[in-house]
């Protein structure tokens, strides 16, 4: 495939965005907000960052990705449905008993999932190990992780972040999406993990700050990323949840609560 | 906070409350046994969408083999109410499992239950089907259907499966014909298997073990995912006539 440029890479996160909205009606359950805040890392990762081919699904050379916040699937399979690794439609089916689209991903039985995750806190670890074996071996794998701000809030992910630096994993991106939203509220008031940048710094970071939904700075902090030696990168990418569907932006109760059947049926969305 | 006097009542799902914390519940909960209330809600396939991840069948065991630990499971609102009262008066650290799927309500608000015992509902001879948790309406309405057919069965709620009532489950291989048990658990260690340990040891007698057979779960809806697992009225009916 053909390097997207920008322009491209933002009709395809309108895709990806449609792709979750028709996911999450489908099941009637589900994460559509985090699924949206985190549709411009995920579609700027699969179309131009990362080196991966859909028509060769497990190669050993692929770069490698672990949605560590696994509630945000809906995004991952929508990005993974739209660059070509499964067809469009089957989204409609997501958490439907006879589908492989399981509410959380699974390795084993959806294309292009490099690791299942779901019980967060423990995506950075499994990355560690992806980056570190990649190193031992001199294969040259890149390996991404999204974190979600309120999943940092689990002492597993510190213990990685030490981890990561300890062996200058300086082919490990770690993303987290900065919502700010969390199933019980606001990150800052249930249990702060501010300030992000400060932390994964003191714990040995390279860090860049960037606005999540900015095409342009997505791709230049990967950019960035790949020229960093001897430590890891952490991109603290502030997004908004629900970004791009106007009644879902920064709604807390989004978390769980599944599109509002009405206004989807109307097309009330903007993608 | 127990260490001050308050006694902690610790929740969140299931999955969580006792296989994250299983190092912690074991060296800081049971060994010192302290007076720690642990509550796991979402237990069981029934929590549904979310899938495997989300789903704990394995909280029973886990919890069922820790020393000092108590562990209990309701099958309804009224059996629920009284349990999470009744624990505080237990001074030493007990599990306390429920599931998010609404269940429907079997007990008058009356019904007397001890720690420790499990409530028979009917008295049938023709088998015993010992169950815990959500499943038990189920057997309850198998029980039902089956007596029009006349078969009668009796089932057990078995609201605590660590102290497991031995004599009850003794008596009733006893004076039935079958022994089934089920759970919205796996068959390896949990309702299934501690039922198993008491009659090997006391009267020993073939069991039937339905839950989930040693397979994590799937996405789907409660509904389908219990008719999936064969975890229904149907399946608990087919069993009984084998």
């Amino acid at each position: 495939m053909k390097e997207a440029n920008i322009e491209e890479l933002k009709k395809r996160a309108n895709d990806v965005r449609i792709g979750i909205i028709n996911a999450v009606y489908g099941a009637k359950s589900g994460h559509p907000g985090g699924s949206l805040s985190c549709a411009d890392i995920l579609t700027v990762l699969y179309f131009k960052e990362m080196n991966i081919d859909p028509n060769k699904g497990k190669d050993d050379a692929r770069d490698r990705f672990v949605l560590s916040k696994g509630h945000a699937a809906p995004a991952l399979y929508s990005t993974l449905a739209n660059r070509g690794y499964f067809d469009v439609e089957s989204l409609n089916n997501l958490r439907h008993l006879e589908s492989n689209l399981q509410g959380h991903p699974d390795m084993n039985k959806i294309p292009g999932v490099d690791m299942s995750t779901g019980s967060l806190g423990q995506g950075l670890s499994v990355a560690n190990g992806m980056a570190l074996s990649s190193k031992l071996e001199s294969k040259g794998i890149r390996v991404y992780c999204l974190l979600g701000d309120g999943e940092i809030e689990e002492g597993e992910v510190w213990e990685a972040a030490m981890t990561s630096s300890h062996y200058k994993l300086d082919n490990l991106c770690v993303i987290v999406d900065n919502n700010n939203l969390q199933i019980d509220g606001e990150v800052s008031k249930v249990m702060s993990p501010y300030p992000i940048d400060e932390k994964f710094k003191s714990f040995g970071f390279y860090t860049i700050n960037i606005d999540g939904h900015n095409i342009e700075e997505i791709v230049k902090a990967f950019e960035k990323a790949k020229t960093v030696k001897g430590k890891p990168t952490a991109i603290i990418a502030k997004t908004i949840k629900g970004k791009g569907v106007s009644f879902m932006e920064n709604q807390v109760r989004l978390a769980r609560k599944s599109t509002k059947r009405r206004r989807i049926q109307e097309g009330n969305y903007r993608a | 906070m127990q260490h001050l006097g308050n006694i902690p009542y610790a929740s969140t799902f299931a999955v969580f409350a006792t296989g994250r914390a299983y190092d912690q519940i074991r060296n800081s909960i049971c060994y010192p046994n302290l007076n720690v209330k642990i509550c796991g809600t979402h237990a069981g396939v029934t929590v549904g969408e979310d899938g495997a991840t989300h789903q704990m069948l394995e909280d029973i065991s886990l919890m069922r083999t820790l020393p000092n630990m108590k562990v209990l499971c309701t099958s309804d609102d009224t059996e629920t109410r009284w349990v999470v009262r009744e624990i505080s008066k237990i001074n030493g650290p007990v599990y306390l499992r429920l599931c998010r799927f609404a269940s429907p309500i079997i007990y008058d608000v009356n019904q007397k239950f001890e720690i420790g015992k499990g409530v028979q509902i009917g008295d049938g001879q023709d088998a015993t089907v010992i169950a815990t948790g959500i499943v038990v309406s189920e057997a309850i309405k198998a029980m039902e259907t089956l007596k029009k057919e006349g078969i009668n069965i009796r089932v057990v709620d078995m609201h605590t499966i660590k102290p497991i009532d031995r004599e009850l489950i003794v008596k009733c291989a006893k004076e039935t014909k079958k022994i089934i048990t089920i759970e919205d658990h796996s068959i390896i260690g949990g309702l299934g298997s501690a039922v198993c340990e008491v009659l090997s040891e006391e009267y020993p007698t073939k069991v039937t073990r339905m839950g989930i057979k040693d397979t994590f779960g799937k996405s789907g809806k409660a509904e389908e995912l219990l008719e999936y697992f064969k975890l229904l009225e149907n399946d608990i009916i087919e069993e009984v006539k084998k």
